[in-house]
């Protein structure tokens, strides 16, 4: 093993990590405002991706505004998936309103393979392709771009949550949905929110890391349980696990595939995800008594 | 006599097919505490529920100062001026205790943002004033507190969105009988210097009807009787169930 292969390794596994990463945060911010797992998620990275690529091929939209677009609809999309799908049976159990987004994901996807059809695309990098050398590991600038920008989500979120007013708003609904309609907070106006901040993060993962993976109708699904899996590694609920955890697994999957085999790289995740749920269900940064209050 | 600034009538309640409130009518007036009285499961916590839009009532009426709230949303009642300190506390208890009482003036909307924001900020000290403890601990998350901190923190949390009424569950819930003390003096202060209108549910009868003007008793969704404290204190019926005195060995005949 020598130390430019092992670097590669780790930086590609650190790109496709942000991306799980991103994806993992989606997912917890919807789990934390209404309790569900929402398993269109990979769905909405899917979407900005393949927008992104739509907007540019057949509108002729220059690469950031095609973007930009894309995130915007898939944000949108997030709300109408909030307002027609779940909350005219938010009452129902949990455990319904999970199908329901099974179900939702699958409405997506077909409707992504009819209107785009079944091949794969790219999106241009966003600066060139000329590889940088760094310490004898070829450096793509797109690497760049995916770090910079999912650091950005994450401080934003972070700033988001921990600064304004509306995002503790966001949070007292997690942690007692009652009591934050008791004060006055609109929780249907929060689920719909958290519906519609997934569904950007979720979209900026997917434009970001489509010039490196390509992007077809069905990629939401691989990443959404990839995203998934990050969620449980680093504890469920805790933002701060999902990105952790989304790095985590994409840097082990990285390492597997150029040590061991790409052959397993997705079975990799799953196997690791299994291990930990034997061995710390609640998750390396989750509560150990794994008691929600 | 003018009109009263909570009026019920006829409220029906049901949980699926239990029938948990059964034609109450009930009034409180400007300025009054008026306690609510009853054993567990006689539809106290369902009736405050229902009054802050918590559940909905499948007949009957809540007029609050002349207008039918019975169909809104709960963060339109608090909007409204009515608000609803639930049992438990339910305090958000990984946020510290300052974010806990700015969450409170969450819903209200003032001419301005900024506006709004400063009067949030003066009623923020002004409540700290009123709880010391709570300036202590203010930057403290709100679950490490005691029971009677974290009760005090609901109130104050309620507060902030300025209410003319305040709808109070149980606040001497699992407190020590010092603390339960403290705050029921609190909750006459409130009315006394605030001239807020409380509605007060509380399985201690005694002490609930020691600070109120007026009582109900709450017997299986129902409204059994209802008067002037005093005269609740003296009633029979009321000392033998909900005051633990046995009047027929006390005074046979």
């Amino acid at each position: 093993m020598d130390l430019p292969s092992l670097l590669q390794y780790l930086i590609t596994g650190l790109t496709v990590g942000a991306t799980y990463g991103l994806t993992a945060l989606g997912f917890t911010i919807i789990f934390n405002t209404t309790g569900i797992i929402n398993f269109a998620q990979g769905e909405f990275v899917m979407l900005g991706g393949m927008m992104s690529v739509f907007f540019m091929r057949a509108l002729g939209l220059p690469e950031p505004l095609a973007i930009v677009l894309a995130v915007a609809g898939t944000t949108l999309l997030g709300a109408l998936v909030e307002r027609l799908a779940i909350r005219p049976v938010r009452d129902c159990p949990a455990i319904n309103l999970v199908i329901i987004t099974i179900g939702v994901s699958i409405l997506i996807r077909g409707a992504a393979m009819l209107l785009w059809g079944k091949d794969t695309f790219a999106l241009p990098p966003f600066s060139g392709s000329a590889p940088v050398s760094f310490f004898g590991a070829a450096l793509m600038p797109q690497t760049l771009w995916v770090l910079a920008i999912s650091l950005l989500i994450l401080a934003g979120l972070k700033t988001f949550f921990s600064r304004s007013i509306h995002g503790k708003a966001m949070l007292a609904c997690s942690y007692d949905p009652k009591a934050a309609a008791l004060v006055g907070i609109g929780v249907d106006r929060m689920v719909l929110l958290s519906f519609m901040i997934s569904a950007l993060v979720g979209a900026v993962g997917g434009a970001i890391l489509a010039p490196i993976t390509l992007t077809s109708f069905d990629v939401g699904v691989m990443l959404g349980l990839k995203g998934f899996a990050a969620c449980i590694l680093g504890g469920l609920g805790n933002p701060f696990g999902a990105a952790a955890g989304g790095l985590i697994l994409g840097v082990l999957e990285s390492l597997g595939a150029g040590f061991i085999s790409s052959a397993y790289k997705d079975a990799l995740a799953f196997v690791i995800l299994l291990v930990l749920l034997f061995v710390r269900p609640s998750g390396l940064f989750g509560r150990k008594d794994g008691k929600r209050v | 006599m003018e009109t009263p600034l909570l009026e019920i009538t006829g409220l029906d309640v049901f949980y699926g097919k239990i029938h948990a409130l059964r034609q109450v009518s009930l009034n409180v007036r400007q300025g009054e505490i008026v306690s609510l009285i009853g054993g567990n499961g006689a539809g106290k916590t369902t009736l405050l529920c229902t009054i802050s839009g918590l559940i909905r009532a499948s007949a009957g009426t809540i007029a609050f100062a002349g207008a039918d709230i019975s169909r809104r949303a709960p963060e339109k009642i608090v909007q409204g001026g009515v608000s609803h300190v639930p049992e438990g506390r339910l305090v958000f208890s990984p946020l510290t205790v300052a974010d806990n009482l700015r969450l409170g003036a969450y819903g209200r909307s003032g001419a301005s943002r900024a506006e709004t924001r400063a009067e949030a900020a003066e009623d923020l000290e002004r409540i700290m004033d009123m709880f010391p403890v709570l300036r202590e601990r203010r930057k403290q998350a709100a679950g490490t507190l005691s029971g009677g901190e974290q009760q005090m923190l609901a109130i104050g949390r309620a507060l902030m969105a300025r209410p003319r009424m305040l709808l109070l569950d149980e606040p001497g819930m699992g407190l020590a009988p010092l603390v339960t003390r403290e705050i029921f003096r609190h909750i006459v202060t409130l009315r006394d210097s605030l001239g807020l209108t409380v509605l007060l549910v509380e399985q201690n009868a005694r002490r609930a009807l020691k600070i109120a003007d007026r009582g109900y008793v709450l017997e299986t969704g129902r409204v059994t009787l209802t008067g002037a404290s005093q005269d609740l204190l003296a009633d029979r019926d009321v000392q033998r169930a909900y005051l633990g005195r046995d009047v027929d060995s006390a005074s046979p005949g």
